[in-house]
């Protein structure tokens, strides 16, 4: 639960996780072969950086980390669902874009993003969705001609 | 041909109608971005850079160039009414403007805010024309080591002068720069970091990461704020300074757009660093400093030129070196590469009409926004009422179809999302999202001038202190990172010393610690 973890250990969480991907950086550097100096592989730049991020998040977790007691997100407590339910609506707009088509899926976006993040009811919901779904589909793909998924409905 | 004949040119290509109308259009989302707190800058710009495919190159660069200096103009509004700076280098006008708001003269700062914008844009755009030749004859001279030194240059002042800590900056850049690698390498094509996925073959693109970065992590930052707008009651009344205020602002005004043209030029620098450092310049200048911060008109006046003078200067690395030292003239840089454009020392020749359209229609551009930001100053006041769900409606929408065109998939979407969250989670931690995608542009370029360095002199890496140019460049940047690191020593020995614990070394007590 990412808003119950305090500020500080959240700092600390990422930058163990940095720390991790350097390794992985220098890994993956090797295995694509480093070189010289002379004549630097493709891995060479890879390794460099992973070796710079390395040291500095070590740097990072030794001198800068803070343990001790950090007030609570309450703000972020709070609105856990709304984050989670935003990127969820996001993901599922990803996986029903080409098959729904750009109008249907953008207007059952909108109406998805309008029910997390204001207090609406659902015709206003639905029309200010559809108006919004419509609106963006004559502007890019009518106006501008931009090359948006048809679907089964359009 | 000479510098006005170029300019000539220039005019002729900025004022023809379709140029006119995208510089329109930059200039009114610009000022609308500023204006709207929640939305940046460089998210804008990525937002729009899918549609700039559809353009010509140089109506491209006018619009972007639109919206970055637009929103200097338009960030300080909120500011001023709101105590919300709508952009970070509007901080500085929450200090003054808002207060010359209270005292029922919010009309002259808006005006003012208007005019020594104006005044800053319009006086570095001159120092834009005159600097580019003579920079790019000497960009010529620069080899492969030169580069490389310019572009890390660009990287340490960005992480130096990032809103959060060195050490966490240099940690993002160094994850923009992997990022960078993303794709095929450019000597023997050896894919890396691709995750076998066919779509990184080509390499991460900007648009969808700089949406996620900067727009989708903006949106979750801002819902877990609570919506906060307290309106500032009554009119704003008349617009125009009074003659008091221009007899207090002039020398400030000068002084900012001065200093704002010189910080805007380095690498690194820009609108932010440059308000900032107007301000203190001008509240030490000031024989009555004890009035910064409770209603100076110059207060407001030299910050607002420095910014947008810094604005307009930062396109000088780009176009006569071909580095941006800012996220904003980087995604510039991305749309001229878009349409096959280099720019660098050899675009004022190669390609003069969009080189010289682009510094005119700066000119124009300047002129459109005093007209946006004076007698439509009522429209953008309005604007800051729309509720934020409409805004988010209209971000997202506006961030699918971007990052949808960039690939005509939904991965681009997807990679969107990715670092939507990506970019929460490290925003939240105090790691600064901008070094990593400046870092992520600038990769490709220090690798490259890297790798071409080593190669041409046997792996030799002091090259890069051996040849003048780059050696100086080097020892500027060793400068900027060993400052800090010796003031930090000396204060740790001053306080480590018994009898000069807790005072400063005026012999005061030190209750700031």
């Amino acid at each position: 639960m990412l808003s119950r973890i305090k500020t500080a250990s959240l700092a600390n969480l990422v930058t163990v996780t940095f720390a991790l991907f350097s390794l992985f950086l220098m890994g993956e550097g090797v295995a694509l072969g480093v070189g010289s100096l002379s004549v630097p592989e493709p891995g060479f730049f890879l390794f460099v950086a992973g070796v710079f991020l390395l040291v500095l998040t070590l740097a990072q977790l030794i001198f800068h980390s803070r343990v001790g007691s950090v007030e609570e997100d309450v703000e972020g407590e709070q609105s856990l669902p709304k984050l989670v339910s935003f990127v969820v609506a996001l993901f599922l707009y990803c996986f029903i874009l080409n098959f729904l088509g750009f109008l249907a899926s953008t207007f059952l976006l909108s109406a998805a993003i309008l029910i997390i993040t204001s207090k609406m009811r659902w015709y206003k919901v639905a029309w200010i969705s559809a108006v919004a779904a419509g609106f963006s589909f004559v502007t890019f793909k009518i106006m501008l001609g931009l090359p948006l998924p048809s679907g089964q409905f359009y | 041909m000479n510098i006005l004949e170029l300019l000539a040119g220039g005019f002729w290509v900025a004022l023809q109608p379709t140029n006119l109308f995208y510089g329109l259009v930059g200039a009114t989302v610009g000022t609308a971005v500023g204006v709207l707190p929640g939305l940046g800058t460089v998210a804008t710009m990525a937002l729009l850079l899918p549609l700039t495919y559809y353009l010509e190159p140089v109506s491209a660069v006018i619009m972007l160039a639109g919206i970055f200096y637009g929103a200097q103009y338009g960030g300080s509004v909120t500011a001023i009414l709101l105590k919300i700076p709508g952009e970070e280098a509007a901080i500085t006008a929450t200090l003054d403007g808002y207060q010359l708001a209270r005292q029922g003269r919010a009309g002259p700062a808006l005006g003012m805010r208007a005019f020594a914008s104006f005044i800053g844009g319009t006086l570095a755009i001159v120092g834009l024309t005159v600097a580019a030749v003579p920079l790019s004859e000497m960009a010529l001279r620069f080899g492969p080591p030169e580069y490389f030194a310019l572009v890390l240059l660009g990287l340490l002042m960005v992480v130096y002068l990032s809103d959060s800590s060195i050490m966490k900056g240099a940690i993002m850049a160094f994850l923009g720069i992997a990022a960078g690698t993303v794709g095929l390498d450019p000597v023997l094509g050896t894919e890396r970091l691709t995750f076998g996925m066919a779509h990184l073959r080509s390499g991460l693109d900007v648009v969808p990461v700089a949406m996620g970065l900067f727009g989708i992590s903006e949106i979750m930052l801002n819902l877990e704020r609570p919506e906060h707008r307290a309106a500032l009651k009554g009119a704003i009344g008349g617009l125009l300074p009074s003659r008091e205020d221009w007899k207090t602002c002039w020398r400030s005004i000068a002084r900012g757009s001065l200093f704002g043209f010189f910080i805007g030029i380095l690498p690194g620098g820009g609108a932010t660093i440059s308000s900032f450092m107007s301000y203190g310049l001008e509240k030490r200048l000031s024989k009555t400093p004890e009035r910064f911060g409770r209603g100076a008109m110059e207060g407001l006046a030299g910050p607002e030129s420095a910014n947008n003078a810094a604005s307009t200067s930062s396109f000088i690395p780009l176009l006569t070196l071909g580095i941006p030292g800012n996220l904003s003239t980087a995604i510039v840089l991305v749309a001229l590469m878009i349409h096959g454009i280099q720019p660098g020392p050899l675009m004022m020749a190669q390609e003069p009409e969009l080189f010289w359209g682009v510094v005119a229609s700066m000119y124009i551009g300047n002129i459109i926004l005093l007209c946006l930001n004076l007698p439509l100053i009522g429209l953008w006041v309005r604007l800051l009422y729309t509720p934020y769900h409409y805004l988010v409606l209209l971000i997202v929408i506006a961030c699918v179809v971007g990052a949808y065109s960039v690939s005509n998939s939904t991965f681009s979407i997807g990679v969107m999302l990715v670092f939507g969250v990506i970019g929460y989670i490290v925003r939240k931690s105090g790691f600064p999202a901008a070094p990593f995608l400046l870092a992520m542009i600038l990769g490709p370029m220090l690798e490259a001038t890297l790798q071409q360095s080593l190669i041409a002199n046997g792996g030799n890496l002091l090259i890069f202190v051996q040849r003048p140019i780059s050696g100086v460049i080097v020892g500027f940047g060793a400068i900027f990172m060993l400052v800090p690191l010796v003031r930090a020593g000396f204060r740790k020995i001053r306080t480590a010393l018994p009898d000069t614990a807790g005072t400063d070394s005026r012999g005061y007590d030190d209750y700031s610690k």
